[in-house]
């Protein structure tokens, strides 16, 4: 709370310097993004894929494993809806929408499973390797969109056929446009919750990320934690990639995500790795990044003002949790004396 | 003899625990005074405060005669107060001579004065009989050398007073020998010592004088050479304390439990090799693995637990053949294994006393069911055992990082030994324990080699050996120096055997047959 007050404090002499009231404007932002229903929408809108996301780095977080890949494995979830939405154009609603989510969720799997895989196996640091994913998943749906998935008819944009209706997520709220995409989310975050809390693999994955040595030697499958949480953590964010194609953008392109990918481990960070934490960190992230979009439409602050009370407000939020930071980088440090060890 | 320190009614509250308790300390000019007690008693809160990481509630100290508030680290270095810490303050990928003048920037115009400094703590290092070697990175230097780097930065810096925090807890019995020779070389030259420890035998050795503290109160300050074992440990405990353990003599079973067959790893480091480690642990019977730290034993203790597959050989526990199985194969099967060190292999310090008892049984019915917990069970079965063994906590929801080393070797000594198992595995299972929790465990040991258990005692530590075993065999550079029966057993024997000789040289020529 304190840091939320002392952020807005900062910003609030930021926009005073550049020539704004910054009351008037922090009652803009709160009215853009809360304000009427359909400015409540955009905000859901837009925490959808970063809640999906934020929970896709949440979960190998609790494994101890930095999931910086987000954005390629979103990328490759995209794809992978979007392949399965434009391949069977004739399938019913009730089977094409749950079959497509599923093949964005594979897609990211797939994303996440190859660096769970590399570092469980070959003990390779996945920062490092989710990072080079990151640039192979965006460039090849780039190349796929620029040539053999390109719309015949796009006049020169770089972007696939609109999805059929039968994959879409319908709008469950036509005033404020809300797509059932942030329900899909919703009961996402509670599966995970059950999954990390209530099952024997979420108990795996934990005791993995609280001490690997430990959980060797009681015996827990330790490779399996490690390349499951991050298959799921992938897939994840591989649904935050479809459900933006299925509910929003109706077709692929490659400059769809505005770098959900990156949000989302500031998402997990401030939502303490819990999908509760995490579910409110994305509302007000969303809320955050519309307000401040529209006291750039309705005042003229200049964008990058904007953008900067936005980062000072999310800086003092992730600062004053960052003993949550101190205990990851203390994980890290023991996972790699295991592997020394070893 | 002149007092050098005098820490008055010093009281420390934190929330929901009094730390100290209007405690007085006493240090005279060039004596090596021990602070005793167990963890938990107050030690640390007196050091912090004295050397200025915390500010006492009430209280005073007179330094040399005069009254001080230490503001800090750096005002307490400039009084003449050194500190050396039981984890080492050291930058590892310095070499010694960096790591000492760290902070300090001895420097000749914008350059650091690299060849005047050295010469300087060489000549400081001769001077106390200081054997480092400064070239090497600290990171590749001995634990007993990494702490005279210690020493000599504390010197080096003006220290008068030193204070050593559990100095011998990380220390091989050759290098505790080498560090006590240094405390009466640094006494001899009128330095003072506060040597902080819960183990009687060393204070009992270097000390001059020795203040008790329990609970926060300061229980007595006795001259060392009146004070006795028993007599400390009853002061430190608060009751009488059995430190000859009680054991009813060993009954031969001839049932062969754990089978170590010819057994040889290889590694890329170099240390911690096995070189054909044969060993049998009948049922019924406590087989002591004696050897200094780091000559095979942890290698050997991955490999009887499935961490690590042996090149050659091939061990057998209650008559599987366990080479190459996973841990989790081994763990299941009728055995209790009490790892070396609690908080990075036995336990999972940030979850909770349930999950951590769970931690060998969870994926299992009845605690779950097709891959669902079952918290209710798990819950139930945990408060069982932590009333069971005694194991001090509100709730099975507490995180086990907030227990203390005692309550925390209680929890795997349940975990591990609830399903009554017919092997046990131990090793260096009392380090760090207070004499309470110590005294427990080795109750527990016994009791489960009486019901006819066979245990492979693995320790560093040569008093839990002698004092535990029926039958003693020694490890050095991953081979088995010789066996023999405790009964027979002598340190000075066993010592040799610690330090590489085999059993055959020292009775061969000695013994007539």
């Amino acid at each position: 709370m304190l840091a939320i007050v002392g952020g807005l404090l900062v910003s609030g002499v930021m926009i005073a310097i550049a020539g704004f009231d910054p009351l008037e404007t922090f009652a803009v932002i709160a009215r853009g993004a809360a304000g009427t229903p359909q400015s409540l929408g955009v905000t859901l809108t837009n925490a959808t894929p970063i809640l999906l996301a934020g929970l896709g780095v949440a979960l190998p977080l609790r494994c101890g494993l930095l999931n910086i890949g987000g954005e390629g494995q979103i990328y490759i979830g995209a794809l992978g809806a979007t392949l399965v939405a434009i391949a069977f154009p004739n399938l019913p609603a009730p089977i094409h929408l749950p079959l497509s989510l599923l093949a964005g969720f594979i897609g990211g799997g797939i994303w996440g499973a190859i660096p769970g895989w590399m570092r469980a196996v070959k003990g390779l640091n996945e920062i490092i390797t989710t990072i080079m994913l990151n640039y192979i998943g965006f460039w090849t749906v780039s190349y796929l969109v620029h040539g053999p998935l390109k719309d015949p008819d796009s006049y020169g944009y770089a972007w696939t056929i609109k999805v059929p209706v039968s994959a879409r997520l319908p709008i469950i709220h036509e005033v404020a446009r809300v797509n059932l995409g942030l329900v899909v989310a919703l009961i996402v975050a509670a599966l995970v919750h059950f999954l990390l809390w209530r099952t024997t693999l979420g108990f795996e994955m934990r005791a993995v990320g609280a001490g690997p040595q430990s959980a060797r030697f009681a015996g827990i499958p330790v490779t399996r934690g490690t390349i499951m949480s991050m298959a799921i953590g992938g897939g994840l964010a591989g649904v935050a990639g479809a459900v933006v194609i299925l509910g929003v953008q109706l077709r692929l392109s490659d400059f769809f995500s505005p770098g959900y990918g990156f949000d989302a481990i500031a998402v997990a960070l401030v939502g303490q790795t819990t999908p509760v934490g995490v579910v409110l960190a994305a509302l007000f992230f969303g809320g955050l990044q519309n307000g401040t979009g529209s006291a750039h439409r309705t005042l003229g602050i200049p964008q990058e003002i904007a953008l900067v009370t936005q980062g000072i407000i999310l800086l003092f939020v992730i600062g004053s949790q960052s003993l949550t930071l101190v205990r990851l980088l203390r994980k890290r440090r023991m996972v790699r004396l295991v592997e020394h060890i070893r | 003899m002149n007092s050098l320190l005098r820490m008055e009614n010093i009281t420390k509250i934190y929330p929901g625990v009094v730390a100290n308790d209007g405690v007085n300390l006493e240090v005279t000019e060039g004596e090596v005074h021990a602070l005793l007690g167990e963890n938990g008693a107050g030690k640390t809160t007196l050091m912090n405060i004295l050397y200025g990481m915390t500010m006492p509630d009430e209280g005073r100290i007179l330094w040399q005669g005069e009254s001080v508030r230490i503001a800090g680290p750096k005002h307490a270095t400039d009084l003449g107060i050194g500190m050396v810490h039981q984890h080492f303050m050291l930058v590892p990928r310095f070499t010694a001579v960096q790591n000492i003048i760290l902070g300090t920037s001895p420097q000749k115009g914008p350059w650091l004065d690299l060849k005047n400094v050295t010469k300087q703590i060489q000549k400081l290092a001769d001077q106390y009989d200081l054997e480092i070697d400064f070239d090497t990175e600290i990171q590749d230097l001995p634990l007993g050398m990494r702490q005279r780097v210690e020493i000599l930065k504390a010197l080096f810096r003006g220290a008068h007073l030193l204070v050593m925090d559990e100095p011998t807890a990380v220390l091989t019995p050759a290098e505790v020998e080498t560090l006590f020779q240094i405390l009466r070389n640094l006494t001899r030259q009128g330095h003072a010592t506060i040597f902080i420890s819960h183990k009687l035998e060393e204070v009992l050795t270097v000390s001059d004088r020795v203040t008790v503290l329990r609970d926060g109160h300061n229980v007595a300050t006795q001259i060392t050479r009146e004070a006795t074992k028993p007599g400390l440990a009853q002061l430190m405990v608060g009751r009488p304390v059995v430190l000859e353990v009680q054991k009813s003599p060993v009954r031969p079973t001839g049932k062969t439990v754990i089978d170590i067959d010819d057994i040889w790893l290889e590694r890329e480091h170099g240390r911690d090799q096995l070189h054909g480690v044969s060993l049998r642990v009948e049922a019924g019977e406590i087989l002591g693995l004696a050897g200094i730290n780091g000559n095979g034993q942890r290698a050997l203790l991955e490999v009887l637990c499935g961490l690590t597959r042996p090149a050659r050989g091939r061990v057998t526990v209650l008559d599987t053949d366990v080479t190459g199985r996973t841990p989790r194969e081994v763990a299941a099967l009728n055995v209790g294994r009490i790892p070396e060190d609690r908080t990075t292999m036995g336990l999972l310090p940030p979850l909770t006393i349930w999950e951590n008892l769970a931690l060998e049984a969870y994926y299992r019915e009845p605690m779950s069911r097709w891959g669902v917990l079952r918290p209710k069970v798990i819950a139930e079965f945990a408060r069982k055992l932590v009333q069971e063994y005694d194991v001090r906590t509100p709730n099975v929801e507490v995180k086990v990082s907030s227990l203390s080393g005692g309550n925390q070797q209680k929890l795997i000594l349940a975990r591990e030994l609830h399903h009554e198992p017919q092997a046990l595995i131990v090793a260096n299972a009392t380090r760090g324990l207070d004499v309470g929790a110590i005294e427990y465990t080795y109750q527990r040991i016994l009791e489960r080699r009486d019901r006819g258990a066979g245990v492979l005692l693995i320790s560093s530590d040569l008093e839990e050996i002698l004092c535990l075993s029926d039958r003693i065999a020694v490890i050095h550079a991953g081979q088995i120096m010789g066996e023999i029966l405790a009964e027979e057993a002598d340190r000075s024997m066993v010592g040799m055997m610690m330090t590489g000789t085999r059993l055959e040289a020292i009775e061969g020529p000695a013994l007539p047959s």
